[in-house]
């Protein structure tokens, strides 16, 4: 088992969840597209930086289990199950997408983009999807269909602005690849990584409480 | 083929989304000023509020609370006979909508901002900007 890999996961799975708590409440509260940006932008970065740099798959599901654990467990916001439930989600759907993918060098810059959209868009829609779904099944409600059905256009057309994003950010997140994590000394990598997410739980936390 | 298959279906998720964006366009309900539509009959809020009263109900899952009229309490003012057979979809202007059974309806309300709340449902069931209550 790869160490620096382990507490990678938990490194940016705690940065992915503290800004889902902060970040995405931030843009829900002034009616902004918290789910486009958090999928486009967020979700994106970190999966994308991690998978080129660590090369393992599997990793940004665990990430994606750490964010949707930090959001669902947080104890002053109240139990958010879609999010929750939305996050874990867009981890499977990246492993799938991104299963052979490892590396963006033998790609064209439309390619990459390419991939940003279809990453970004299939991210956000499966998420959406899987909560309309999931989150009656969990909460001992019954799942109606038609309800589904009926709103899956809006569904769809919500995923554009995560589309978009997911073109723009995806390339510029491909330029991130020299800055590789991995080279720092463990005497440093290991107590930094534990701050930072300390420090990660520790903010969504009082801002939850504020 | 193979080297443009990225970018093809990348084209085509934006097509998909693009098309979704236009129908959505065309069919979304606009909010009305005051009003929504309870099995067909137009009932407005200024109504609700003079003739029904507002509660405030704790959400267990969300840990807030919502004012608003009460949800059952509007279904009987529409006059619809029977509300304990029936089940409800409440729908959204932008065509969000959830299906809820009566236990559930007696749990929630709707709020000044047009958005229903319940008890103990998580936000998912929170449909905002309400345009229309369907019989079921």
């Amino acid at each position: 088992m790869d160490k620096k890999m382990l507490a990678g996961v938990v490194l940016f799975g705690s940065i992915w969840g503290m800004l889902e708590c902060i970040l995405g409440d931030l843009l829900r509260d002034n009616n902004l597209p918290a789910g486009a940006v958090m999928s486009g932008i967020v979700a994106i970065t970190l999966m994308t930086y991690t998978r080129m740099v660590f090369k393992k798959r599997g990793m940004q599901l665990g990430m994606a289990g750490i964010a949707s654990a930090l959001r669902l467990t947080n104890p002053f916001t109240g139990c958010l199950i879609c999010s929750a439930i939305a996050i874990l989600i867009e981890g499977i759907v990246f492993e799938l997408i991104w299963y052979n993918t490892f590396d963006l060098r033998d790609l064209r810059k439309v390619d990459v983009a390419s991939l940003g959209v279809i990453t970004a868009y299939l991210c956000y829609v499966s998420g959406f999807i899987a909560t309309q779904i999931l989150t009656p099944l969990l909460t001992a409600m019954s799942f109606n269909v038609s309800d589904l059905f009926a709103f899956m256009p809006q569904i769809l057309a919500k995923g554009l602005p995560a589309g978009i994003l997911g073109a723009i950010s995806l390339p510029l997140v491909s330029y991130a690849r020299s800055y590789d994590i991995r080279r720092i000394k463990s005497s440093l990598y290991y107590p930094a990584i534990a701050c930072i997410t300390l420090l990660c739980w520790v903010i969504a936390i009082v801002n939850a409480m504020m | 083929m193979k080297r443009n298959a990225l970018m093809l279906a990348a084209s085509s998720l934006l097509l998909v989304s693009i098309a979704s964006n236009l129908y959505v366009g065309g069919v979304e309900n606009s909010v009305s000023t005051g009003c929504i539509e309870v099995n067909g009959a137009k009932v407005c809020f200024i109504e609700l509020y003079e003739k029904i009263g507002t509660i405030t109900i704790h959400n267990s899952i969300t840990n807030e609370s919502y004012t608003g009229v009460p949800l059952h309490s509007i279904i009987q003012f529409a006059g619809v006979n029977g509300p304990e057979k029936h089940s409800y979809t409440i729908i959204g202007a932008d065509g969000y909508r959830k299906t809820m059974s009566w236990d559930d309806m007696k749990s929630g309300v709707l709020t000044e901002n047009n958005r229903v709340a319940f008890e103990n449902l998580p936000k998912a069931f929170m449909v905002r900007d309400v345009v229309k209550i369907e019989v079921v």
